[in-house]
C-alpha cells in the first residue's frame, strides 16, 4: 500500500452522506442569511476544515488565517448570494481559491521565513503510529501533487478537495468544460506514470 | 493517456476503483487519500474579529466606518449644472451673454458686409478726402461727418454746438456718440423727446433724407418709424437721458429679420429694468435700516469706535487751539510790556 488511508469514505454511504450534507447545507445558509448566527456557525465547521485542506494543499503560507479570512468575506457578502447549496460551495471554494492566488503572489514577492508546520497538529489521529503514517503520506501527497502543472493541480484538488463538478470548475477557473476534462485526464495519466516510475525504480 | 475513458477518470477522482484497472491502483489510492483528509480535516479556530464580525450581524456592513475618499463627500457638480445653477440664479448672465452673442454676430457681419453704411466714427467722407460721391452719399455723409473732423460745410451747426446741447448718454459705442452730434446738428432748440426719437436707431438713408429736407419737423419723423416711436416712449424728461436701445434694423444686416435677437434683446431690456427697480428699493431704503443692518454684520461696534476717535481727535484739536491762543497772549503781553520783561531779566 503506497499510501495509509485511515478512513474510506468511498462508496454509495459516502454518496448518501455527501447528499444529505447538501441538503443540511442549503438550510443553513438560507438561515444564514436571515442572520442566523448559529447557522452560519454551523457552516463554518462544515466546509471551514475543506477550505483549509484545499488551501493547505496549494501550500498556502498560513491555511488557518486564510480560511478565517474567507469566511469573513462570505459573511459580509452572504446577503448577496443568490443561489443553492452547491453554488453556494462553489462560491466558497471560489474565494478560497482567489485568497491562495493572492497568498501565492504575496509569498513570491517576500521570502518565505517559516515552512508550514501546522500539517501534524491538523493531521493528528490520536494514535501515534496513525500520526506518523499520516504526517508521511500527507508529504507523499504534496510532493506528488508536484508533479503536476498548476492548472492541473487546481483541476484535481477541485475537484476531488473540494467536490465540485466539472461545470463548476469550468465556471471558477474561467475555462471552457472540456479543457476542464482533458486537465484532470492528463493530470490523472501524469500521476500515474509517475508513480509507476517510482514502483519500477523501487 | 489514450486509456483512460472519461468513466475511469470520474472513478478515479471519486475514490473508486475501475473495475479491470489494477494499473491505477496507485493513483486511486492518493485520490483517496485526498478525498479522507478532506474528511479529516478539522476547522480551524475562529479568530476573534471574525467572531465578533459574525455577532456584529449583518447590519454593521450596511453602515461602514470607512470614511469616502474626499473627492466623493461631496456630490459632483457638473459644469453644465454650474453654469444652469448659476443662470437661474439671475436673468443678467444670460441676458448679457445673449446680448454679447447678437453683437458679436452683428460685427461680424458687419465687417463682412463691408461694415455699416452710416459708421461714423469710422467712417471718412469721401467728399472730405476729394472723392466725389453720389446724391445718397452726399446725404449720409454730410451727417455722419458731422462727428468726425471734417465737417462738410452743408451743415449748418458746429460740433461744438453739438457737444453743448446733447445730454450726456449712457456709455455707449462711438457711433452713439456720432449719432448724437447729428441729432443735435439737425434740430439745436427742439424739445427733448424731438433729440431722444433720433438716437433711437440710425437713420437710413431715406430717413436721412427726409430729415435733411425738412429740417426740424419732428413729428413726421416719430411717425415714420416704429423704432423711434418706441425709443421716444423710454425717454426719461427728468434727468435727460435717454436709454440706449440696439437698433435692429438700419443696419446692412437687419436683426428683425432674427426672431433669436430679437427675444434676447427683449429679455435683456426686462433684467435692466427689474436691477434697475431692485436698485431703486435699494435706495429708498432708510437710515436706520442701514444701521440695523451694519449693527447686525458687526459694522456697528465699528461705527462707535470711530465715533471715539473722532470725539479724541477733536478734544485734541481744542487743546491744541488753546495752546495757541496761550501761546499768542503770551506773545502779545512780552511785546507789550518789554520793560517788565527787562526788569525781569535784570
Amino acid at each position: 500500500m503506497l499510501i495509509h488511508s485511515p478512513t474510506h469514505p468511498a462508496g454509495a454511504t459516502a454518496v448518501t452522506l455527501r447528499r444529505q450534507r447538501g441538503l443540511e447545507l442549503g438550510r443553513l445558509v438560507s438561515e444564514a442569511r436571515q442572520g442566523s448566527i448559529k447557522a452560519f456557525d454551523d457552516i463554518y465547521r462544515s466546509l471551514a476544515g475543506q477550505v483549509a485542506s484545499y488551501l493547505r494543499w496549494h501550500r498556502a503560507t498560513d491555511p488557518d488565517g486564510l480560511t478565517n479570512d474567507v469566511f469573513a468575506q462570505v459573511h459580509r457578502n452572504l446577503q448577496r448570494f443568490e443561489g443553492d447549496e452547491h453554488g453556494f460551495r462553489s462560491w466558497v471554494f471560489t474565494i478560497a481559491h482567489h485568497r491562495m492566488i493572492d497568498d501565492r503572489r504575496r509569498a513570491n514577492r517576500q521570502p518565505r521565513v517559516q515552512d508550514d508546520l501546522g500539517v501534524e497538529e491538523h493531521m493528528g489521529l490520536g494514535d501515534v503510529e496513525d500520526d506518523a503514517f499520516a504526517v508521511l503520506a500527507h508529504d507523499r501527497v504534496r510532493d506528488l501533487l508536484t508533479v503536476l502543472s498548476p492548472d492541473q493541480r487546481d483541476v484535481v484538488l477541485l475537484r476531488i478537495v473540494a467536490d465540485l463538478s466539472v461545470e463548476e470548475v469550468a465556471r471558477m477557473l474561467d475555462k471552457r468544460e472540456g479543457a476542464i476534462k482533458a486537465l484532470q485526464h492528463r493530470a490523472l495519466a501524469a500521476l500515474r506514470r509517475h508513480l509507476d516510475r517510482v514502483a519500477g525504480a523501487a | 493517456m489514450g486509456d483512460l475513458s472519461e468513466r475511469d477518470v470520474e472513478d478515479v477522482l471519486g475514490g473508486l476503483q475501475p473495475p479491470g484497472r489494477d494499473d491505477l491502483a496507485h493513483v486511486v489510492e492518493l485520490t483517496t487519500w485526498l478525498h479522507a483528509s478532506r474528511e479529516i480535516e478539522p476547522p480551524p479556530a475562529m479568530r476573534d474579529d471574525l467572531f465578533s464580525q459574525i455577532e456584529a450581524g449583518h447590519g454593521a456592513y450596511q453602515r461602514s466606518s470607512r470614511r469616502r475618499p474626499a473627492h466623493l463627500r461631496h456630490p459632483r457638480v457638473g459644469t453644465g449644472r454650474l453654469v444652469r445653477q448659476t443662470l437661474a440664479g439671475s436673468g443678467r448672465p444670460i441676458a448679457s451673454i445673449a446680448a454679447a452673442a447678437v453683437l458679436l454676430v452683428g460685427v461680424i457681419l458687419a465687417v463682412r458686409s463691408g461694415g455699416p453704411q452710416r459708421e461714423p466714427s469710422a467712417f471718412v467722407s469721401p467728399s472730405a478726402d476729394g472723392v466725389p460721391t453720389s446724391g445718397d452719399d452726399t446725404s449720409s455723409t454730410s451727417t455722419s461727418a458731422a462727428s468726425t473732423t471734417t465737417s462738410p460745410p452743408e451743415t449748418s451747426t458746429a460740433p461744438e454746438a453739438s457737444a453743448t446741447t446733447v445730454p450726456d448718454p449712457e456709455p455707449s459705442p462711438t457711433a452713439q456718440d456720432t449719432r448724437e452730434s447729428t441729432r443735435s446738428s439737425d434740430t439745436t432748440s427742439a424739445d427733448p423727446r424731438s433729440r431722444a426719437d433720433g438716437d433711437s436707431a440710425p437713420p437710413t438713408t431715406e430717413e436721412e433724407r427726409g430729415a435733411s429736407d425738412d429740417d426740424g419737423d419732428d413729428g413726421s419723423e416719430e411717425d415714420s418709424s416704429g423704432g423711434r416711436a418706441q425709443a421716444s416712449s423710454r425717454y426719461d424728461p427728468d434727468d435727460g437721458t435717454t436709454p440706449w436701445t440696439l437698433p435692429l434694423s438700419g443696419w446692412a444686416f437687419d436683426l428683425s429679420d432674427w426672431p433669436a435677437a430679437s427675444d434676447l434683446l427683449a429679455a435683456l431690456g426686462d433684467v435692466e429694468e427689474t436691477d434697475d427697480a431692485a436698485d431703486a428699493e435699494d435706495d429708498a431704503g432708510s437710515d436706520d435700516q442701514r444701521r440695523k443692518r451694519r449693527a447686525g454684520n458687526g459694522e456697528g461696534e465699528r461705527d462707535r469706535l470711530d465715533e471715539g476717535e473722532r470725539e479724541r481727535d477733536r478734544v485734541d484739536e481744542d487743546e491744541r487751539e488753546r495752546d495757541r491762543v496761550d501761546e499768542r497772549e503770551s506773545d502779545r503781553q512780552d511785546d507789550g510790556d518789554p520793560d517788565e520783561e527787562g526788569s525781569r531779566a535784570d
